[in-house]
């Protein structure tokens, strides 16, 4: 179940929706190694996701969640 | 709190920074090497899904992920199986007993020509009547005998005393004030009714009798129509009792094998 792309996608956003997880990184390369092929060479969507994720969401997530002390 | 240590301190950043680094290299070095790390990703990815699979399978084949709604269904399908298979085994046994109670007829086939009616009310009333689903259709009339069988024996528990197209009525030989000659041991008797398929007679005490000894009907085609069950003697008294019973209880019959009078 963990292999189907969309799956993967929702693990991504839930786990980068309110800290910095570095891990999301390694799941989107692990998800672009597993399904982008190496020829020819193509967009590496999942890990260019998960950068947009854990640093294009980062001033949003530091204004709204982090920066007031998270949700708890 | 558990989070505590993912707070937007300046350690996470550097740590954010530093493995996005590294997934770039890695991506990079993939690349120049023609996709051998993300060879090595996609084998081992391969062997967890198909363990995984495998594993998934075996725990949903034992129904570990069966829902509850799916198991009531199955639970339900279940007992319906059991009430038909409990229904189909009681209409064998029914059957089974049909074919041993015929079976016990066969030879009645030998000897009379009659047909094999089954009993179609409780036999041993308190009339001492009992109903047989056969009737003038099926060519019985009053006052034909009807007979019972236990393999190579036979005996006469009734006669016809009415007869309707479907249906006939069947007074026992020994319904209550019932009166019939009989002989034992070669000696006429009148029998006396007593209802319940018991009969008595009164003989001399000095006749020989004992228990067991068959008791035949000379009206009734000369069959017998039970054995003798108990004798009650006084030793002052001129005349004892004998108590006739059937050979098997009446209400024990499941078909009956009826036969004209004249045989």
């Amino acid at each position: 179940m963990i292999f189907v792309p969309w799956i993967t996608l929702i693990i991504m956003s839930v786990s980068a929706f309110r800290y910095t997880a570095w891990e999301v990184l390694l799941i989107g390369l692990y998800a672009d190694f597993v399904w982008l092929p190496a020829v020819p060479i193509s967009f590496p969507l999942f890990t260019v996701a998960s950068m947009i994720m854990v640093w294009g969401f980062e001033p949003l997530r530091r204004k709204f969640l982090i920066g007031k002390g998270g949700l708890l | 709190m558990m989070n505590s240590s993912r707070r937007n301190d300046g350690r996470n950043v550097r740590r954010l920074f530093l493995v996005t680094v590294l997934v770039i290299a890695i991506f990079v070095a993939d690349i120049m090497s023609g996709g051998v790390l993300r060879g090595f990703a996609r084998g081992a990815s391969t062997t967890v899904w198909i363990t995984g699979s495998r594993f998934i399978s075996a725990i949903a084949d034992i129904g570990f992920f069966s829902s509850r709604r799916a198991l009531m269904d199955e639970n339900k399908v279940i007992q319906q199986e059991l009430e038909k298979l409990k229904i189909e085994s009681a209409e064998i046994n029914v059957l089974r007993e049909d074919v041993i109670a015929l079976r016990a007829l066969v030879h009645l086939g030998e000897r009379y020509a009659g047909i094999t009616v089954p009993v179609s009310s409780v036999a041993n009333s308190p009339y001492g009547t009992f109903v047989i689903a056969a009737g003038t259709e099926d060519g019985i009339a009053a006052g034909y005998l009807v007979l019972a069988g236990a393999y190579d024996s036979s005996f006469v528990i009734g006669r016809v005393s009415e007869s309707a197209k479907h249906h006939s009525l069947v007074t026992e030989i020994f319904a209550p004030r019932a009166h019939i000659e009989i002989l034992i041991r070669g000696a006429p008797f009148t029998l006396e009714g007593r209802g319940g398929g018991n009969a008595r007679i009164e003989v001399p005490a000095s006749f020989e009798v004992e228990t067991g000894d068959p008791v035949f009907a000379p009206g009734l085609g000369g069959l017998s129509v039970g054995s003798v069950g108990y004798i009650h003697e006084v030793r002052s008294e001129a005349y004892k009792n004998i108590f006739i019973r059937n050979i098997m209880p009446i209400s024990s019959f499941r078909f009956v094998y009826v036969i004209s009078n004249e045989k």
